[in-house]
């Protein structure tokens, strides 16, 4: 999984942009399911029937938008302001790399008065403007290291890596039968109000939406008390900010996994949202809950997860899409 | 006939902390499923009543009462085995310490209190922070306490309420039993011959968390008009007196732009009628209610806001006047009579 | 035969904690320890502030020194004694009614402790001995901004207006918490309820003469059980009564704070579950150091858990006891309390039964 993690945190993909990661995606994950679409607002959906009797409509959804900026304006001295998409940490952004939609490289720093500037090395405006356009978006580059035993960090796991527990999920699947209908729902503008998987929900109106995402854990330097760990497997969500799961699908989850010899744990983040919630409020409601992989230090250039979990979360996912609901 | 402060302590009595109230559903079923048509727990964890009228053209209302109530829920256990909780819905935290609290454990409801320093010894006013208040459940170590409650047992106020003078009442939980209470006594009440609408009660969920469940039921009932129902801030000092309803004299109706205007006038001139007192409470751009996730359901739907004046909003000891809320549910018993507002569009 | 001689002190302390005795206020309490007391007391009686004193007679047929002038602890290293007096506080932190709002709101005067995250939102009852009503104190909604401070909390009684209220209360009544009194924990081990500080104390004194009577113990000196008032503002009932009584020996039975959420890293008070806190100083009394000593090898001796508090502050009864008339060697028995001045105190039952009988035992000891 490796190979593939470090393949799908490539691309640069910031949230409105995401049409780089969205074809590395369906390449990967198209030869594993039925039929492959994007909606109007570039969501990719995967399908895969299930043969169940009493078979339910089953949306898994993993944004695969990213934190970055925006271009809005070019100084005479060739430096490029920008406008923030999602929560940016600037403690970890300043004196970084950063890559434009084009491929080209500049660095991100802080300016005299508090805010940051971007240097792409241009002498002045007019060479800037020949290289980057108003509008477009740009990342810290993406890398992926390898840590002690099973661990890694690199960006952006918030929430690629949720995207490589649905394919892997899928490509495991493959041959397989389930007894639920699957949709594998690869989201778009998650970082910017969970946008996307509105549409996708509104338009597959699912009986149980399971959000794959990163959550924080309670082992993180400075971090407020919190039960879920690095390492202690797939985080059941019972609640974040902007949504509290149904305590009927927690309850199957945790039977699933413990039927299954899955490692999990139960997540209560007391700060951020995911794309639960807009599952669950869309249309006539949903049962909606969350897998999390819990992530050290999200929204940094060093997201640290532990691929011991995602391997979890990746059962889970499994297991999700062949239980009674 | 229902006896309204018996049905609200009735209803009290049934814990649906967000994300709970499915498991209210049966409690609610075996108190008042009998005297409805049909009643029905939907995807988004509402619970509806359904009661038709005689005449089968009769357009559909929805009387919506939210049903989850503030709470909290368990969010670790600290080395000396005391719990750690988080909220769900607003709650002050400046109220909790050596607070009653009752945690809803597997093995059945066990009795827990905020750890508070002796007042004396405080040295400072600040308020607990989340991870600096915790809940004592009299276990001492981490495996104890662990042992008896899982990760995410919802926590509730702990208070069995009282009777005042002059019809008044102090309960947890009014916001928003108080009004789930008046529209089930209301349209109990009314035969279906005189029924000018097919009723739906949705006693809604997530309302506290921002959760809407309300525009999910919307949805699916496709109703031609909506009352949203719920508590407003009673006249009590810190309140401005153009924000709050005085104890014992009636409901309070919102004038508001989510509102429909021509719908709420209909209820002014109803309440008028009936010689009935009532307060007019401007909320410009929001009511602070369920209308806003109701109102842009679908094509539209034509939304009123009738509330009842509540004290002590999100505390454990919220307190009402009797005679407001009979009023109110008086108010939604000619409501659901009315044909000519059940004729209005 | 009155409807408290079966009462465990568990059941007693639950009466004693559900009454209502702010202090200045203490009669209702008085009343129930009175009915309790009378048939094992050889004589009740009171101050003029209102304490009262159960005295439990010497035997007869006690043999003591008869010289005056020997050094009044024996070479057994027991302390020789003629009036040994007991003190416990009746009362309970509460506060009095300052003024009537137009609207029929109450604004009170707090008898003690301020802090308003411990008042807000509460349940309390108000009035005197022989008129009580139920309210709470009122809060601003959260989404108004929460409940502010001490100034500006008011209580609710239902009153419609001014006028309204006044039937029911007037300024200078009492009001204090109104708590249910609940068992909890695992095994049911702890204990909570308003105003165990110190009805607790009362309960113990209650159950210590109880005891002295039904075993018919010969004590050589006479003992004064002294359920004293207004401990919560400055002792003054312990004052009149020591001075009445004019002791040798004084033993104040009450209630210490104690904080278990910090664990022992902190380097806290006491522990709960660990018996009764014996006091070698606080903020009103140096303990003298051969009663300390002696009542921490009474505890050795019989195998009652005992435990020395080790923190040095806040004061009760011993304050006066120790300093009236001639003087007094004065011990204190503590009970480790969780969340003192509050509306839900908390308490070990065990810590309860060990304070019971270590006193018992210090008697005993004594003879």
């Amino acid at each position: 999984m490796f190979n593939l993690t470090k393949k799908i945190l490539k691309p640069v993909s910031v949230s409105g942009r995401e049409e780089a990661v969205v074809g590395v995606i369906a390449e990967e994950i198209a030869p594993y399911v039925d039929t492959l679409h994007t909606d109007a607002m570039g969501n990719l959906i995967a399908f895969k029937a299930g043969v169940g009797e009493n078979k339910k409509k089953v949306m898994f959804a993993a944004h695969i938008d990213e934190i970055g900026f925006m271009v809005t304006f070019i100084e005479e001295n060739g430096y490029i302001r920008f406008n923030t998409l999602g929560g940016i940490n600037f403690t970890s952004a300043s004196f970084t790399y950063v890559v434009f939609e084009s491929g080209l490289r500049g660095v991100l720093v802080p300016d005299a008065n508090g805010g940051h500037v971007v240097d792409i090395g241009a002498k002045n405006r007019k060479e800037a403007e020949r290289r980057v356009k108003i509008g477009e978006t740009f990342a810290v580059v993406s890398d992926v290291v390898k840590l002690a035993g099973t661990r890694v960090a690199g960006r952006p796991m918030d929430d690629r890596i949720g995207a490589v527990v649905l394919i892997e999920a899928a490509k495991r699947l493959q041959g397989v039968d389930v007894k639920n209908d699957i949709y594998f729902c690869f989201t778009v503008q998650e970082e910017v109000g969970c946008r996307g998987s509105k549409t996708a929900a509104y338009a597959i109106m699912p009986d149980i939406g399971i959000a794959l995402d990163v959550t924080a854990t309670g082992d993180t330097q400075g971090a407020a008390p919190m039960a879920v760990k690095l390492g202690g497997g797939a985080a059941i969500k019972i609640k974040d900010s902007s949504v509290v799961c149904d305590r009927g699908l927690v309850e199957i989850m945790k039977k699933e996994a413990e039927d299954k010899k899955i490692k999990h744990q139960f997540e209560i983040l007391t700060g951020g949202g995911t794309d639960t919630s807009s599952m669950q409020q869309t249309g006539a409601g949903c049962l909606a809950g969350c897998i999390s992989i819990p992530t050290r230090y999200i929204h940094s250039s060093v997201e640290t997860i532990d691929m011991a979990d995602v391997e979890d979360s990746v059962k889970l996912t499994m297991a999700l899409c062949d239980a009674e609901y | 006939m229902l006896e309204y402060k018996t049905l609200l302590r009735q209803l009290c009595g049934i814990m649906s902390i967000p994300g709970c109230e499915r498991s209210a559903f049966e409690d609610v079923k075996a108190l008042v499923g009998d005297r409805f048509d049909d009643m029905y727990c939907d995807p988004a964890r509402n619970i509806v009543l359904v009661k038709k009228s005689a005449n089968p053209d009769a357009p559909r209302i929805m009387l919506d009462a939210h049903f989850d109530e503030v709470g909290m829920i368990v969010t670790g256990v600290s080395d000396e085995g005391y719990l750690r909780v988080t909220s769900v819905g607003g709650i002050d935290r400046q109220l909790l310490p050596a607070s009653d609290m009752w945690v809803y454990a597997p093995s059945g409801k066990l009795y827990g209190v905020f750890a508070c320093l002796a007042p004396h010894l405080a040295t400072d006013n600040k308020t607990p922070e989340w991870k600096d208040l915790l809940l004592d459940i009299g276990c001492r170590t981490k495996e104890e306490a662990e042992k008896l409650v899982p990760l995410g047992t919802p926590v509730g106020y702990y208070n069995e309420g009282d009777d005042l003078p002059n019809n008044r009442i102090t309960g947890r939980g009014f916001d928003d039993k108080a009004c789930a209470a008046g529209l089930i006594c209301a349209v109990d009440a009314v035969p279906a011959e005189e029924l000018a609408f097919d009723v739906y009660i949705t006693l809604s969920s997530g309302e506290e968390v921002g959760g809407g469940g309300a525009g999910r039921a919307a949805f699916v009932i496709e109703p031609e008009l909506a009352i949203i129902t719920d508590v407003n801030f009673a006249l009590t000092p810190g309140v401005a007196g153009e924000e709050g309803g005085k104890f014992g004299e009636g409901p309070m109706i919102s004038l508001s732009a989510v509102t429909d205007r021509k719908l709420t006038k209909k209820i002014i001139a109803l309440a008028d009628k009936l010689e009935m007192k009532h307060k007019k409470v401007v909320e410009p751009t929001s009511t602070g209610t369920n209308s806003s996730c109701v109102y842009c359901v679908n094509a539209g739907i034509p939304v009123a806001v009738v509330s009842i004046p509540l004290a002590n909003m999100h505390s454990f000891n919220e307190s009402l006047c009797l005679d407001d809320a009979e009023a109110f549910s008086k108010l939604i018993g000619e409501i659901v009579k009315d044909k000519e507002i059940g004729g209005m569009n | 035969m009155s409807k408290y001689d079966n009462y465990t002190p568990t059941e007693l302390l639950r009466e004693l904690s559900l009454a209502f005795g702010p202090s200045g206020c203490e009669g209702n309490v008085a009343d129930i320890i009175r009915e309790f007391i009378a048939p094992y007391a050889d004589e009740v009686t009171s101050d003029r502030l209102g304490t009262v004193i159960a005295v439990y007679r010497r035997a007869e047929d006690c043999v003591r020194s008869a010289d005056p002038d020997e050094e009044p602890v024996t070479k057994e290293g027991k302390p020789e004694i003629e009036k040994l007096m007991f003190a416990a506080h009746m009362d309970e932190v509460g506060f009095m009614i300052k003024s009537i709002d137009g609207d029929g709101y109450l604004k009170i005067a707090a008898l003690s402790g301020r802090d308003p995250k411990t008042l807000a939102g509460r349940n309390v009852t108000v009035g005197d001995e022989t008129k009580q009503y139920k309210g709470y104190f009122g809060v601003k909604p959260a989404h108004l901004g929460g409940s502010g401070n001490f100034d500006s909390l008011y209580i609710d009684i239902g009153a419609k207006n001014k006028e309204d209220a006044e039937k029911m209360v007037a300024p200078g009544d009492f009001g204090t918490y109104r708590s249910d009194f609940v068992r909890f924990g695992p095994d049911g081990a702890y204990l909570k309820g308003k105003a165990i500080d110190d009805r607790l104390g009362c309960t113990v004194l209650c159950m210590l003469l109880k005891r002295l009577r039904e075993e018919n113990v010969k004590l050589p000196y006479d003992v004064y059980f002294c359920f004293t008032v207004r401990e919560e503002i400055g002792s003054s009932g312990a004052q009149t009564a020591a001075n009445k009584i004019q002791p040798d020996m004084g033993i104040v039975i009450e209630a210490t704070a104690v904080d278990a959420t910090k664990g022992e890293k902190y380097g806290s008070v006491a522990k709960q579950g660990m018996g009764g806190c014996i006091s070698f100083m606080d903020r009103s009394t140096i303990y003298d150091r051969e009663t300390y000593d002696f009542v921490l090898a009474t505890a050795k001796k019989w195998g009652i858990p005992a435990q020395p508090k080790c923190y040095v502050s806040g004061g009760n009864d011993a304050g006066y006891i120790h300093k009236a008339g001639v003087g007094a060697k004065c011990a204190a028995i503590s009970t480790p309390t969780q969340y003192i001045h509050t509306a839900s105190n908390v308490v070990k039952e065990s810590d309860m039964i060990a304070v019971l009988d270590l006193a018992y035992a210090v008697m005993m000891e004594m003879k």
